[in-house]
């Protein structure tokens, strides 16, 4: 490698070192509280889906502890649900749109812990 | 002889030097529960949340009805029949469901009627929040309550987390059946068109509705009266 190549590496490495550094790491409890905050309500504190505010909804909320029906979910679908809400993945109005309400990195390791709590790791 | 005198001027001097207007501050009590100030709400709103013994008042003349106010302090009823943060009123049943435990919810002091308007008059003057985020004029009285109706029970959802009705809908949100008497139409087409710039971490999510569907709803919640099945 010459000098501009060596010098091209390191330049490259920075930027990455410092693109990553400047994203928070959200850890898998802040997740689990974010969990706790926004999704508990309708998803419940099992995350079976049956949540306080489910007796009488339409449709009702999706059980995170399903393994099958988790892992059917690939992250960028589940992680366009948080973001979007329901509407973006042609599901129910009733799952609202967090995009607003959490960050891009938040979203990340929610998607992150709800394979944990589904056991469906991919 | 001398201890007497001391005590005596210490006294009258503690009267005399008290200025003559001087009242008790109204919001001393609500203090102990309410942030009535921007700067009582720590960085980690998350937690805040989670942790509040009760909601924020620090834009609180911008939200509500003074009258209301006045009210509601001598015959408070429950707002939110999930508590302040449902997550420290649920308990999950035998079959999996998810239900909040009453006995575990606060009940909100009463207040006689001359302390009810002292309270709401200085809660009136709290207005910490961008004037611009709830202008005069967000509400144009002109929405369409049927369009707002059908808004709010299907098309967006509004009813998995606020009841219309005693007993009908979510309960991790605010009633609104009583929202036309208690909060200020400006406010409540602010909050539904941009819940978390005027309360950052909110509950409410953000649903990129168009000013046509704030208005219908707006009228819809306005329309409800609590008297009236809806």
């Amino acid at each position: 490698m010459n000098c501009t190549g060596l010098f091209a590496a390191t330049l490259l490495i920075g930027l990455g070192y410092s693109a990553v550094a400047m994203a928070e790491p959200v850890s898998m409890d802040r997740a689990e509280k974010l969990y706790d905050t926004y999704c508990a309500q309708c998803h419940g504190m099992s995350r079976n889906g049956k949540g306080i505010n489910t007796v009488g909804l339409s449709v009702q909320p999706r059980d995170h502890t399903d393994t099958k029906a988790m892992s059917d979910l690939p992250d960028d679908q589940i992680r366009l649900v948080i973001e979007e809400g329901g509407l973006a993945v042609n599901k129910s109005i009733l799952m609202p749109a967090w995009g607003e309400a959490m960050s891009a990195e938040e979203i990340t390791a929610m998607v992150s812990y709800l394979r944990k709590v589904c056991k469906c790791g991919n | 002889m001398r201890k007497f005198s001391i005590s005596l001027c210490v006294l009258l001097g503690s009267t005399i030097f008290l200025p003559a207007d001087a009242q008790p501050d109204p919001l001393a009590s609500c203090a102990q529960c309410h942030a009535l100030t921007l700067n009582e709400i720590p960085e980690d709103k998350i937690t805040h949340r989670m942790e509040r013994k009760a909601p924020d008042l620090h834009y609180a003349g911008r939200k509500f009805n003074q009258d209301w106010l006045v009210h509601w302090l001598q015959e408070p009823v429950r707002i939110r029949p999930g508590g302040v943060f449902f997550g420290r009123h649920v308990e999950t049943g035998t079959d999996g469901q998810d239900v909040i435990a009453s006995d575990s919810l606060l009940e909100h002091p009463s207040f006689n009627e001359k302390e009810a308007r002292d309270i709401a008059a200085a809660l009136m003057s709290k207005s910490e929040v961008d004037a611009g985020l709830v202008p005069e004029g967000a509400y144009a009285g002109k929405g369409n309550v049927r369009f707002g109706k059908m808004a709010f029970v299907k098309l967006r959802g509004c009813i998995a987390c606020h009841e219309n009705e005693p007993g009908k809908g979510g309960v991790s949100g605010p009633e609104l059946y009583t929202s036309s008497q208690r909060l200020r139409p400006d406010f409540i087409a602010a909050m539904i068109a941009r819940p978390q710039e005027i309360e950052p971490r909110s509950w409410m999510p953000h649903l990129e509705m168009s000013d046509r569907d704030v208005q219908n709803l707006t009228s819809y919640l306005m329309s409800l009266d609590p008297g009236e099945e809806q």
